[in-house]
């Protein structure tokens, strides 16, 4: 457990400079070694600490899953301050509301990613943009643009000095990540360093996960589980291997090919690699542990991935970003597992140590006689609230009873079953998955209502069970000629992420109501 | 005999007529049809179900890389391999 004193930044580098010779990092076809790491950090430390203006509190990147990615989060912890990833496969209007919501004045921009970042429109603040690698595009941009500030480390920095880390409180955040919110704004939620080594200290123990471990890396960095891979990894000195984005849905080749060990993906890559007869027997022997998480878990595809890595353990993990990676599991075991899922889903088991949970119910008097309720959890992991929200902290956020314990509520509606082993059965709200990803619907309607100009517009999932849906459609009261449906697709496109942009646009006479007049998604859910 | 040329007409097809593509695939087409966004994996599964359905086959892809099976060409090599291993 945490011993209230330390934080990520301190375990980066005594780790680092443990492991200083050995293999951090797999990525491109190279390896990088712990030393060259290292290195590349302290070098974005060193700049971060002696450049003046470099002082938000949070510092962003904006890379793909390069090593510029890697070397980046290192390099922000080190000096003192919190990361917040960037994606280059968000909108320019979201990773815009992403930096000002958080305040952010500096950002580590790889050359990749420089023409895209540039889309974004509208950004007053100045901002102190850190190139690690500045290529011909960076160069020429920096000729052009002069309401930003230009820093290349091999410019400012000639030697590279070790960093003793500033006062970083265990309280203080490690990383802010965003997610889809109601009103169409997404919402900031800061982890801190206690409520991290809280998860790290327990997983790395549980795992027992070692220096000769090989871990797979296939979450973008602005999903919460890449937190899970990459200082999982960092922290035991194991190596990290980063799976090409063409490899990412079937990388049964990838895992045989560098014999990993550990395993972490969303439930649909296994179930993917079933259907294309990826998953024969004996097919990831190396494998000691396969961990899922990000989606409800089919019992099929926890079979048929228990056949191919048959050396492997199988745990079915659940959390939500505000408590932090996970915070429930549950082993999947061939002999009583397959009876003990409910609707062909794996269970999502108990609480990690020292958390809580407790199950809501609509009525308190009804306990009793009903068995589904919405799952709150207590704990060291849960964070602190979403950065300036204080009223959607205070709904989420709550105390129940006198003990002083601050629970999450998460929304998702539980079943307790015999051992009090904890069953998903969906969502409370309209809140849902899409493949994979965190999506209010409310968000995708703002979206719609805003550039259609009427407030009759909704988005409907295609579902593929409670919660979890493959696509999103949307409906417009009134006639096709009247909106330009590419114009509202392009603006969605703008918008939202493309996991959240309609699949198709409906126009519909009437948008159908409930008896209390409101608008009845479900019959909608029906037409498509 | 199935051929190449109608594995790949096949596919080009499917996909101009499922609703995943918002623009229609030439018949030349070369493209990664799930990183280019001409579809996505579990448009990508429907259409595997559809060529096994079509070829009276199974897809077996256990030793060939998504990089391969998820281009056009790469896709019509892997399932005519599929009819060689066959006869």
């Amino acid at each position: 457990m945490n011993n209230n004193t330390e934080t990520l930044a301190n375990k980066l580098q005594e780790s680092f400079s443990q492991h200083l010779e050995r293999n951090a990092i797999y990525v491109d076809g190279s390896y990088y070694q712990y030393y060259e790491i290292n290195n590349a950090a302290l070098t974005i430390a060193n700049v971060i600490k002696k450049s003046p203006g470099l002082n938000s509190k949070y510092i962003s990147f904006f890379c793909s899953r390069i090593i510029h990615s890697y070397t980046a989060i290192a390099g922000i912890l080190i000096s003192g301050h919190a990361y917040l990833p960037l994606n280059p496969k968000f909108p320019p209007n979201r990773l815009h509301q992403m930096l000002e919501n958080s305040k952010c004045n500096t950002i580590i921009l790889s050359e990749e990613c420089a023409e895209y970042f540039f889309k974004i429109e509208n950004l007053t603040e100045k901002l102190y943009i850190i190139c690690p690698e500045p290529g011909n595009l960076i160069m020429k941009l920096k000729k052009i643009i002069k309401n930003h500030s230009f820093v290349f480390p091999q410019d400012s920095i000639q030697k590279i000095e070790s960093i003793i880390s500033p006062t970083v409180l265990p309280e203080d955040p490690a990383y802010l990540l965003f997610t889809s919110g109601t009103t169409g704004i997404p919402k900031g939620i800061p982890v801190s360093h206690a409520n991290v080594c809280t998860y790290l200290n327990y997983t790395i123990k549980k795992y027992k996960v070692s220096p000769d471990d090989r871990i797979s890396q296939m979450f973008d960095i602005t999903f919460d589980l890449s937190v899970h891979d990459i200082f999982v990894s960092f922290l035991s000195g194991a190596c990290l291997y980063i799976i090409p984005d063409s490899s990412i849905m079937a990388p049964a080749k990838f895992i045989k090919e560098h014999k990993l060990t550990l395993w972490f993906s969303v439930p649909s890559v296994a179930m993917f690699m079933e259907k294309m007869r990826m998953l024969k027997p004996s097919s990831f022997p190396t494998l000691r542990y396969s961990l899922f998480c990000g989606e409800a878990m089919p019992k099929r595809s926890a079979e048929a991935w228990q056949i191919a890595a048959n050396n492997s353990i199988i745990e079915n993990l659940y959390g939500p970003t505000e408590t932090t990676i996970a915070i429930t599991s549950y082993r999947w075991d061939t002999q009583i597992s397959p009876e003990e899922c409910i609707n062909g889903i794996v269970p999502i088991g108990w609480p990690f140590d020292s958390h809580f949970t407790h199950i809501l119910f609509d009525d308190e008097n009804v306990a009793n006689i009903v068995d589904k309720g919405e799952l709150c959890l207590a704990g060291p992991q849960v964070t602190s609230g979403y950065i300036n929200d204080p009223s959607q902290t205070s709904e989420r956020f709550i105390y129940i009873g006198n003990d002083g314990k601050r629970w999450y509520r998460t929304g998702d509606i539980v079943r307790q079953g015999k051992n009090k082993c904890l069953f998903y059965l969906g969502r409370t709200d309209d809140q849902l998955q899409i493949r994979g990803y965190r999506a209010e619907l409310q968000e995708i309607d703002q979206v719609i209502r805003k550039v259609a100009g009427t407030d009759l517009a909704i988005s409907v999932p295609k579902l593929l069970s409670p919660g979890q849906a493959e696509t999103v459609y949307a409906f417009i009261q009134g006639k096709n000629n009247e909106f330009s449906i590419e114009e509202i697709l392009q603006y969605c496109r703008q918008n939202l992420p493309e996991y959240m942009v309609p699949t198709e646009i409906i126009f519909i006479d009437k948008i159908p109501v409930n008896v209390n007049g409101k608008i009845n998604r479900k019959a909608l859910m029906e037409k498509i | 005999m199935t051929n190449d040329l109608q594995i790949r007409k096949f596919i080009i097809n499917w996909i101009n007529l499922s609703n995943y593509c918002s623009s229609l695939l030439p018949e030349d087409a070369e493209c990664s049809l799930i990183q280019d966004g001409y579809i996505d994996s579990l448009g990508f599964l429907n259409l595997i179900a559809a060529i096994e359905e079509k070829f009276s086959i199974e897809v077996d892809f256990e030793d060939i890389s998504p990089e391969e099976f998820t281009t056009i060409s790469g896709l019509t090599r892997s399932v005519a391999m599929l009819f060689k291993n066959d006869s």
